[in-house]
């Protein structure tokens, strides 16, 4: 019989205009988040580049200098610092630190998650059981006991923060590769011949990459939120370190008088866990669509 | 889910806090007479026993509700007649003669007379507290009459006659109150949230970490208070009591107000920020015990580093002057101890990158972590590597006994006990003295400091003491940074406002009136 | 026009009549699409009349689904439209929610595809007919009009406790309980078993004839439409090809497109041993719709006419209704090539069997609820050999082919395969056969890595197979989702032959396929199996499938065999009453 050769599918023609339409579907809402995840994330990278002035030393203008005065856009704080270049390091810190934390449950978590589910039986009983164990303790107690053990200073905190961070994402991973499973792929697969090791890496395992990037992403804006607050009750980098919530309580006494200098690391917090949060949504959204 | 918990629930808390702030407003004051004087604690008292009581805050209360001997005259160092009306000293300065008012009446109705100044003197011998330096040289008392107290020393104390006017000095203690509840104590459980003594106010109410009430006390020999009650609250948030002050459910601010908010408080129209004199001492301590600063010329490259005449300027504004002495000014002619700290010309380089940890004590004006932070980045700028640390008053105590693992670095404010210089070199020096936190020991310094504490001759005794301070001077090992004022914010309606240099945070609460 | 409003009330019972001039539904132009550049329907008019069955008939991406909500005003808001869709008085495309809402009650009922989705499975089957009649009373009235046995105790059951076909009944009692003007029923048939298709086709005409409902029947199956409906409407593309009364619709279609979809569905008189017809190239993408003749790429009858605008319906020639194409009415070229046949298959004499199931059994689940899935099956398929293996839903086909390709291992008997390559599995839904973020070459490339081939083999082989099921080697690169229906369903038995195995099991792998696909990947399936000398284990619910593809054909029931032999024999004169059964169900396109 002659090879009826069925036309190539349209489809596949119109594979950036589906990429389009992903983009297309988007509230307005969620893009400007994915657009400031962008920015942000440059930010972060290139806050030394982008700072004017360094974020510890006395700039010439003196303490109090109100936004906008002597080049200084936020002004200066009570140490004679420029508040700007402090707020672009201090959204380097929280940023990376986010990531960073983030990056480390994403590999624990996972790691453990997919062995959990791919063996099964008592391993994965013993696995979960584990994570739960983690689950279950209070996290800002630990961080506090952690902290207060070894030493303030970011890498400690963000260690403690891991501990109590990974379970979640094992969960995940463990509930996707359970379901990713029991479809059919990963028999026509093992039909294939393909062996244990190689079915577990290629056939489930990237089936859970949308659900952990979706929560990694809605983390990272709880986690900005977190860390900053335990650098707000000095569970940070110690001072004169740049960081958003340790600016702002050091602030605080004079939110009457110099309102500025609490209150731009305050706003670059919540702008940062809201942008995330946005960015997180929209990166569901596209996703939805596989 | 726990941490998805943990925004919420700080909003709660953040809530809660700024809810109770919003306490009930206590009844509106009548003009002149009456009324009741809202006043804050930031902290507990722990206790109102005399003869332990060793703090500052809880200085209102003792000084209110008891009397010694003496006391010091307002904005002044002068001593002046309390319960006695005249005194004499014996030429060998052994023998103490004083005089004694009559007509005077304890809280309880009990007459006041020698026998009884003798058993509170005898009783705070007996509990053997922090206080009881004060007593301890006495070799014997007696009372040759009811208005006749005579105090025989075992050795010529020169200070004494401070001893008795100031706050922590020995106060008449109700001899009936004291046999009534003696206990097993000496009547110090009783004591702890009681009291009896001569003084305008009665303690009325004594509700541990809530609130305190002193009421008038009409059988008063002296200018009965003008005020009815006096009610002061445990609000441990600086901030709260600032508000509480703005909207008038607090009539004064006695410490610790915000000093970034002092400009702002000036210009309202419905507070008075006062500022007064006093012993008050801003010190930074160094450990001279172990590497780096146990080189002495570290010591004094990082002082200069500091430029401190700025760094005073900058902190405190008009509120204080750099120290010129080793004793704050009043106390002794600085020009006998004197300190200096030029800025010296400090190259990137100096501090070789030595690395100091510098713990300051929190306080909640804001003025020690202003101080400290700007300590580091001038130190910072000069090649030194400073970590600091806020820490409470407590582990400041404890690092004398292991000075190896102590701060490099001590920054606190402190005040003598009384307004003669030994009661300030002895506690701050002296080898064992109860404030020389970072242990610095100076065998030189403490013979002259023995020396002086005996000499009966006013101005041999400067000399001596001068000569102490001037050691501790040259050792660059304590660095004497400012002599603050004593700043209070009131309510604009409140007169009659008299403050001591030597009862720092307390003013006269007898002689207040509201409105 | 306009439409008069129809009286209120219940309509009386009367027999089948001609059409009447007050359409219960009429679609006006309609126009539907949706962001992305969707565009589902492009200007469809259609009518519906009082008491009559309207068989709306297209393959995937043709719009049937999109016409049947647009009928009911269930589109979502996304969805945009353009023209009318009166149902009733009311124009559904631009009315508001609650004049669609008023709309749906008084005049449409709805019957969908999936009942276990549409019923609420908390609340028993007797409540939520009454949420539609008033009352239980009336409820348990409406569940015996539908023909569901011992109706009042049924009424107190949950869906879950329903087989599928007395839950399609539910949704029919439900949807006529409101004498509604119009019933849409979409694919109500197409998930239930072919003896319980029949049934429920029986009570919807005999619901028609009781109470004077018109259907609109939406499905992708012709033989279906053609035994229930009076009008038959073919969608193609977003368009309405064809529209005309059945039996001469069918007799003599004027549309190329409809004839093609009369020849390729195969039929007990298919002959064996030959290819089907097939209709060449694939339905369109309804993203890429152009101003022309939909059909134009795989029109036998094409001209440069048919691409240069969309043909406008016009009368048709040959029968009472509208056909769409500029060529309509010409004779269409057969599909059918006479001379064509499969090629002669290897030898296979001595060689021992290809598969040998003996006594096999398996049962799921806890010891207190047993399934007992297969129960001594004994079965074998000779080297080469094709045998089909048809039953009906639940009687185990499925875990019996899992337990010959290994998949599942027998709780007793035992599984032999013969000589050859590993057996392979051909899987219902080819699309999640594959692993969605793998590319086809990657999928082949691991089959033949497992099987020993170098690199360069690998590389060779590839091309090969691809030649081999007639895909261009383009589709190397390509993720599943990036490819049509069918050919995803080439890529999976690809990877099924890339190393030819002893055994082919196949499970239905042409019933999610368009008819006009079908044919061509069994042609392949066939083709293939010829040339490799593999074995096919072929289950299927389509006895005319069976009876081309298979050598012998076993019936299965309740886990084991109950009937075997050639296909004319269990075919023509099936011996066991469930071989009858199914027999007698199969949909046939020409009959009265």
């Amino acid at each position: 019989m002659a090879a009826s050769e069925p036309v190539l599918s349209p489809v596949e023609l119109t594979r950036r205009r589906r990429a389009w339409a992903g983009w297309v579907r988007l509230g307005r809402l969620e893009r400007g988040g994915l657009v400031v995840l962008a920015l942000t994330t440059a930010v972060a990278l290139l806050a030394p580049l982008l700072a004017p002035n360094p974020p510890t030393t006395a700039v010439p203008a003196g303490s109090f200098a109100a936004p906008g005065t002597h080049g200084l856009l936020f002004g200066s704080d009570d140490l004679a610092r420029d508040l700007f270049s402090r707020v672009l390091y201090g959204i380097r810190a929280s940023w990376l630190s986010a990531l960073a934390v983030i990056a480390s449950g994403v590999l624990i978590g996972g790691l453990i998650g997919t062995i959990a589910g791919i063996a099964g039986g008592w391993i994965d009983t013993a696995l979960m059981r584990f994570t739960d164990l983690f689950l279950a303790l209070p996290a800002a107690v630990l961080v506090i006991a952690v902290v207060a053990a070894l030493g303030p200073s970011l890498p400690h905190t963000l260690v403690a923060v891991g501990i109590v961070w990974w379970p979640w994402y094992a969960r995940i991973v463990r509930g996707e590769v359970r379901a990713q499973a029991v479809r059919s792929h990963v028999d026509a697969a093992r039909l294939a011949g393909v062996g244990r090791t190689r079915l577990a890496l290629r056939h489930l395992l990237p089936g859970a990459f949308p659900a952990v990037l979706v929560t990694a992403s809605l983390d990272v804006g709880s986690l900005v939120l977190i860390l900053a607050g335990l650098s707000f009750i000095g569970l940070g980098s110690p001072p004169p370190a740049p960081e958003l919530g340790a600016m702002a309580a050091r602030g605080m006494p004079y939110l009457l008088g110099h309102p500025w200098i609490p209150l731009a690391p305050a706003i670059a917090v919540f702008l940062l866990a809201v942008a995330a949060n946005l960015a997180g949504d929209g990166l569901r959204d596209l996703l939805e669509d596989h | 889910m726990p941490r998805r918990l943990l925004l919420p629930v700080t909003l709660l808390a953040v809530a809660v806090l700024l809810g109770s702030a919003c306490t009930s407003s206590p009844p509106p004051p009548q003009g002149g007479q009456g009324g009741t004087l809202q006043l804050a604690y930031l902290a507990d008292m722990a206790q109102a026993d005399p003869d332990v009581f060793y703090d500052i805050e809880g200085n209102t209360v003792i000084l209110s509700v008891y009397e010694g001997l003496l006391k010091y005259k307002p904005d002044s160092t002068e001593v002046i007649p309390s319960l006695a009306e005249k005194w004499e000293v014996s030429p060998d300065g052994l023998t103490y003669t004083f005089h004694l008012r009559s007509g005077v009446k304890f809280h309880d109705g009990t007459p006041f007379d020698a026998q009884a100044m003798k058993t509170s003197f005898q009783r705070r011998l007996d509990v053997g507290a922090a206080p009881a330096y004060m007593v301890q040289p006495i070799a014997s008392m007696q009372t040759p009459d009811a208005t006749t107290f005579v105090v025989r020393l075992k050795h010529p104390v020169a200070p004494f006659l401070h001893y008795m006017a100031s706050s922590w000095g020995p106060k008449a203690i109700s001899p009936k109150a004291l046999a009534d509840h003696a206990g097993k104590d000496h009547a110090q459980t009783w004591l702890k949230e009681h009291a009896d003594g001569t003084g305008p106010f009665q303690l009325t109410a004594f509700e541990r970490g809530q609130r305190y009430e002193l009421t008038r006390f009409d059988g008063y020999w002296g200018q009965k208070a003008h005020v009815d009650k006096v009610e002061i609250r445990i609000i441990p948030d600086i901030g709260t009591q600032r508000l509480q002050l703005q909207s008038g459910d607090l009539d004064a601010i006695l410490h610790s107000f915000p000093q970034a908010e002092l400009e702002s408080a000036k210009s309202n129209p419905d507070l008075q920020v006062r500022d007064f004199s006093s012993f008050l001492n801003n010190i930074l301590y160094l450990n001279t015990n172990k590497k780096p600063l146990s080189d002495p010329a570290l010591r004094k490259t990082l002082a200069g580093a500091l430029d401190r005449d700025s760094l005073v300027k900058e902190v405190y504004g008009p509120y204080a002057t750099p120290s010129s002495s080793t004793y704050p000014s009043g106390l002794l002619d600085p020009a006998l101890a004197p300190v200096a700290y030029p800025p010296s010309e400090t190259t990137a380089a100096a501090g070789g990158g030595s690395k100091l940890t510098f713990a300051y004590t929190a306080d909640d004006s804001g003025v020690h972590r202003r101080l400290a932070e700007l300590v580091q980045q001038r130190l910072d700028a000069a090649g030194f590597s400073v970590a600091i640390k806020e820490v409470q008053l407590p582990q400041v105590f404890e690092y004398v006994n292991d000075l190896q693992a102590a701060p490099d670095m001590v920054m606190q404010t402190n005040t003598p006990d009384g307004a003669h210089p030994d009661m300030w070199a002895r506690i701050e020096w002296y080898s064992t003295g109860g404030l020389n936190y970072l242990g610095y020991k100076s065998p030189q310094a403490d013979k002259l400091l023995d020396q002086a504490l005996e000499t009966t001759d006013q101005a041999t005794s400067d000399r001596l003491y001068g000569g102490a301070g001037k050691i501790v001077a040259r050792d660059t090992a304590i660095i004497f940074v400012a002599d603050p004022r004593d700043v209070m914010v009131l309510r604009k309606n409140l007169t009659g406002v008299a403050h001591v240099p030597n009862y720092p945070w307390a003013l006269d609460l007898a002689a207040l009136q509201k409105g | 026009m306009r439409i008069r409003r129809r009286a209120g009330g219940r309509v009386t019972a009367r027999p089948r009549v001609a059409r009447t001039t007050t359409a219960v539904l009429s679609l006006r132009n309609l126009a539907v699409s949706y962001p992305g550049g969707v565009q589902a329907l492009r200007g469809v008019s259609l009518e519906v009349a009082p008491g009559e069955i309207v068989g709306l008939v297209g393959e995937s991406g043709a719009g049937k689904t999109v016409l049947g909500l647009a009928a009911l005003g269930l589109l979502p808001p996304s969805a945009e439209l353009d023209g009318h869709v009166f149902l009733g008085d009311t124009d559904m495309a631009t009315a508001t929610d609650e004049q669609r809402r008023i709309a749906r009650k008084r005049f449409a009922g709805a019957v969908f595809q999936d009942p276990m989705t549409s019923l609420n499975p908390t609340m028993t089957v007797g409540r939520q007919v009454a949420e539609v009649t008033g009352s239980l009373a009336a409820a348990i009235e409406a569940l015996e009009r539908a023909h569901v046995p011992d109706a009042s105790r049924r009424a107190g059951q949950y869906p879950h406790e329903l087989s599928g076909g007395l839950r399609q009944r539910v949704m029919i009692a439900m949807a006529v309980a409101g004498a509604p003007a119009l019933i849409v029923a979409d694919e109500p048939t197409t998930a239930l078993d072919v003896t319980v298709q029949a049934e429920i086709l029986r009570l919807l005409s005999e619901l028609r004839d009781e109470t004077g409902s018109s259907i609109l029947f939406v499905t992708h199956d012709l033989a279906v439409a053609a035994g229930l409906a009076d009008r038959v409407a073919v969608l193609y593309g977003g368009r309405l090809a064809e529209v005309g009364p059945t039996t001469e619709l069918l007799q003599r279609p004027d549309h190329p497109y409809t004839g093609g979809l009369v020849a390729v569905r195969p039929s007990p008189d298919s002959p064996r041993g030959r290819p089907l017809p097939v209709l060449p190239g694939e339905p369109p993408d309804p993203r890429a719709h152009v101003d022309a003749c939909p059909f134009a790429p795989r029109c036998p009858l094409v001209i440069p006419a048919c691409e240069e605008r969309l043909p406008q319906a016009t009368a048709a020639p040959s029968h009472a209704g509208l056909v769409a194409c500029v060529r309509a009415g010409e004779p269409q070229p057969s599909l059918i090539r006479v001379h064509d046949r499969f090629p002669d298959r290897a030898p296979t004499n001595g060689r021992p069997p290809a598969l040998r199931l003996d006594d096999l059994s398996k049962a799921f689940g806890s010891r207190q609820f047993q399934h007992v899935a297969v129960d001594g099956l004994t079965l074998e398929v000779p080297a080469g050999g094709a045998v089909a293996l048809v039953g009906e839903s639940g009687c185990g086909k499925t875990t019996t082919l899992r337990m010959a390709v290994g998949l599942q291992r027998p709780d007793s008997g035992t599984v032999a395969i013969g000589e050859g390559g590993r057996p392979q599995l051909v899987f219902q839904d080819a699309g999640a056969s594959l692993t969605p973020w793998l590319s086809v070459g990657e999928h082949l490339e691991e089959r033949l890595r497992s099987e020993g081939f170098t690199a360069p083999q690998r590389d060779e082989r590839a091309r090969e197979v691809l030649a081999l099921v007639g895909l261009p080697i383009s589709v190397l690169g390509l993720r599943a989702r990036q490819l049509s229906g069918g050919q995803r369903q080439r890529v999976a038995i690809a990877r099924a032959i890339a190393v030819p195995p002893a055994l082919l099991a196949c499970d239905e792998p042409i019933s999610s396929l368009d008819v006009s696909l079908a044919g061509a990947v069994l042609n392949l399936l066939c083709r293939l199996r010829a040339e490799l000398g593999m074995a096919m284990l072929f289950v299927t619910h389509d006895l005319s499938v069976a009876r081309l593809v298979g050598d012998r054909v076993a019936v299965m029931h309740a886990g084991r065999i109950v009937e075997e032999g050639p296909p004319e024999t269990v075919l023509d004169s099936p011996q066991h009453p469930q071989t009858r059964d199914l027999v007698a169900s199969i949909p046939r396109l020409r009959s009265a």
